[in-house]
């Protein structure tokens, strides 16, 4: 094990921030190489804003990023940033018009000097995110024919270009027929496991970060209520607390918990 | 899909430079008197090798006359259409151009408020200083009015929707400020109220003086500037948090292009008056020849605009010769059914 894969690829140190009013508060959480991280928590907890935090598009009011566990995010230019952090935001912008190529090549973007061009070899890595977000049967179509879920899987392909060792996802799996879900989550946890990526997952999706997280943090009114392996997190007790339901949290021996909501409508029919 | 090399860039400047020569050649030839192709190229020949015919009165019209204009209207357009493109990407808003947004009309204010105080000071001081003089009060006029457009427009009008508040600031300023134009020139110089009246639409017909080298290194240099930003521009277009998200450093980026595009309108507003239609039509008759990456856009924008602006100021001197409208008459008489073309055709806007 070299130090570098000791080291948090991304470090959150005490980090506030706010708007008008306090929107998340003391975070510290660290994204470990090789390793997936899910943030769990209700609409308005704050999750979206710690994402865009740790990609360094919002500074901390206080607090560090630190970016492999030593370089402060706010010292250093946006470029540099691009280079090691590749965040999936949750709709594709104003790029419409651009085909489906097109689009995943701006991944490329900061790796391209101030004169440069996309080269052959640019295309070719284009492509092949292209290739692992399945694709290539519509490079060339236009972004505004994609449906919902295609889009989504083509801003991971976007992030992918970027071939960054952070990767940070704000609801991928939003808008994404259940089967696109899982094969979206298996790449995600697939390329983790690779290429010694530091991933994190947003979601409302319980039980899919529930299966395929390594870590998970529960967040409500901007702060982590609790963070750490699934098995931890993951209980009746936490998630009750958290969304203010009741929950059904069965843990198979050795394997990983299966959760389900408790709807009382049901039970009493 | 064919990716965008050096190459096609180069193609496309070159064919367009070609372009704009036959037009320079045509604009040489027409005019209330026409010359001949034979004996222009004769002239050319001539003026080129050295030995030029001093005592044909043609070449007095060719030389001193009409190429300093063509050089004028080439310039004016090319900047105003690259101008029209920043402000387009950076707004991400396809209306958005320096006569809509109020910044040649703050650059107009600038031009009267200098010479007002220079010809106050005394005709030699201002003869000095107006090379350099009235660009820069040009400048600082259409950087103050696209800041206090920003000011009426309020927070978060700086893209997207929010632009829709901006252009609405920027026509109301405008017309304020064309009212308080009006004012100052007719209060200060009855004697030519039709010079007054053809500067205001936009005019290319006053002689050539020394202010234009500045004008020319203004424009130049901010076209160049304004080119190391046009990857920046294509990620800022489709959102700025995608932009900061794939690395450009989004405020820096918008406030240098805020002040090269206001500093290239201020400078040519300064010897043109304020000229409608080229920065919003040029863009978007390149883009839809030949994409909208501005990397290949803004060269390709640079030319047309000159060939569009030439031409139109080719008919203006000559549709009614001998006498002659001013060229903001014949762009407006064009960009707007143009314009209303454009929109109309799904998709194109």
């Amino acid at each position: 094990m070299s130090l570098s894969d000791s080291l948090p690829a991304l470090k959150a140190q005490d980090v506030s921030f706010a708007y008008r009013k306090p929107v998340v508060r003391n975070l510290t959480l660290a994204l470990m190489p090789g390793t997936v991280t899910g943030i769990i928590g209700p609409n308005g907890s704050g999750k979206t804003t710690v994402l865009r935090l740790l990609g360094g598009i919002l500074r901390p009011a206080s607090g560090n990023i630190l970016l492999n566990g030593m370089r402060p995010l706010a010292s250093l230019p946006r470029k540099e940033i691009a280079r090691h952090i590749a965040m999936v935001p949750q709709s594709t912008g104003d790029g419409s018009q651009l085909t489906v190529l097109e689009f995943a090549m701006l991944g490329r973007s900061p790796h391209l000097s101030l004169f440069g061009f996309e080269s052959a070899r640019d295309e070719e890595i284009a492509l092949a995110a292209l290739e692992m977000a399945q694709l290539t049967c519509y490079l060339e179509a236009r972004v505004s024919e994609l449906s919902g879920g295609e889009r989504q899987r083509l801003l991971l392909a976007r992030a992918l270009a970027q071939e960054t060792k952070i990767l940070l996802l704000d609801e991928l799996t939003a808008n994404i027929d259940i089967n696109y879900q899982v094969e979206l989550m298996r790449l995600v946890v697939r390329l983790t496991r690779e290429r010694g990526l530091a991933s994190l997952v947003v979601s409302h999706e319980i039980h899919l970060l529930a299966s395929f997280s390594d870590r998970v943090a529960l967040m409500s009114e901007g702060s982590i209520r609790c963070q750490g392996t699934v098995s931890e997190v993951i209980t009746r007790e936490n998630l009750n607390q958290l969304f203010g339901l009741d929950f059904e949290v069965r843990s198979p021996a050795g394997g990983l918990p299966e959760v389900m909501p408790v709807i009382e409508e049901r039970r009493q029919s | 899909m064919r990716r965008l090399s050096r190459g096609r860039i180069a193609a496309v400047s070159c064919s367009l430079l070609l372009a704009w020569a036959c037009t320079v050649l045509f604009a040489l030839a027409v005019g209330s008197v026409r010359i001949p192709p034979e004996r222009l190229i004769r002239l050319l020949a001539h003026h080129a090798f050295g030995s030029a015919a001093r005592e044909d009165p043609l070449a007095a019209i060719l030389f001193s006359i009409r190429l300093p204009r063509i050089f004028l209207s080439s310039l004016v357009g090319a900047a105003l259409a690259v101008a029209g493109t920043a402000f387009q990407s950076l707004l991400r808003n396809p209306l958005a151009d320096p006569f809509v947004l109020g910044v040649s009309t703050g650059a107009s204010l600038g031009t009267i408020l200098y010479s007002i105080f220079a010809s106050s000071w005394g005709s030699m001081q201002a003869a000095a200083g107006l090379a350099y003089g009235r660009p820069i009060a040009a400048f600082f006029g259409a950087a103050l009015l696209i800041a206090a457009v920003y000011f009426v427009a309020g927070r978060g009008s700086c893209s997207g929707e929010g632009s829709q508040r901006l252009l609405l600031a920027g026509i109301v300023l405008a017309s304020f400020i064309s009212s308080i134009n009006v004012v100052l020139l007719t209060s200060t110089n009855q004697a030519d109220l039709r010079g007054i009246f053809y500067w205001l639409i936009g005019d290319l017909s006053r002689p050539v003086d020394a202010s234009i080298y500045v004008v020319t290194a203004v424009v130049l240099a901010g076209f160049l500037l304004l080119y190391l930003f046009s990857r920046s521009l294509n990620l800022i277009s489709m959102g700025e948090e995608d932009a900061m998200i794939l690395g450009v450093e989004v405020p820096r980026v918008k406030v240098s292009v805020y002040l090269i595009a206001s500093l290239i309108t201020g400078a040519v507003v300064s010897v043109s008056g304020p000229i409608a239609y080229i920065g919003l039509i040029c863009p978007h008759l390149v883009r839809m020849m030949f994409g909208a990456d501005n990397r290949i856009l803004f060269p390709a924008v640079f030319l047309f605009g000159a060939i569009f602006t030439l031409l139109a100021d080719t008919v203006a001197r000559t549709a009614l010769a001998p006498s002659e409208l001013p060229v903001g008459v014949i762009t407006a008489l064009i960009g707007a059914p143009l314009f209303v073309y454009l929109t109309r055709r799904k998709g194109t806007l």
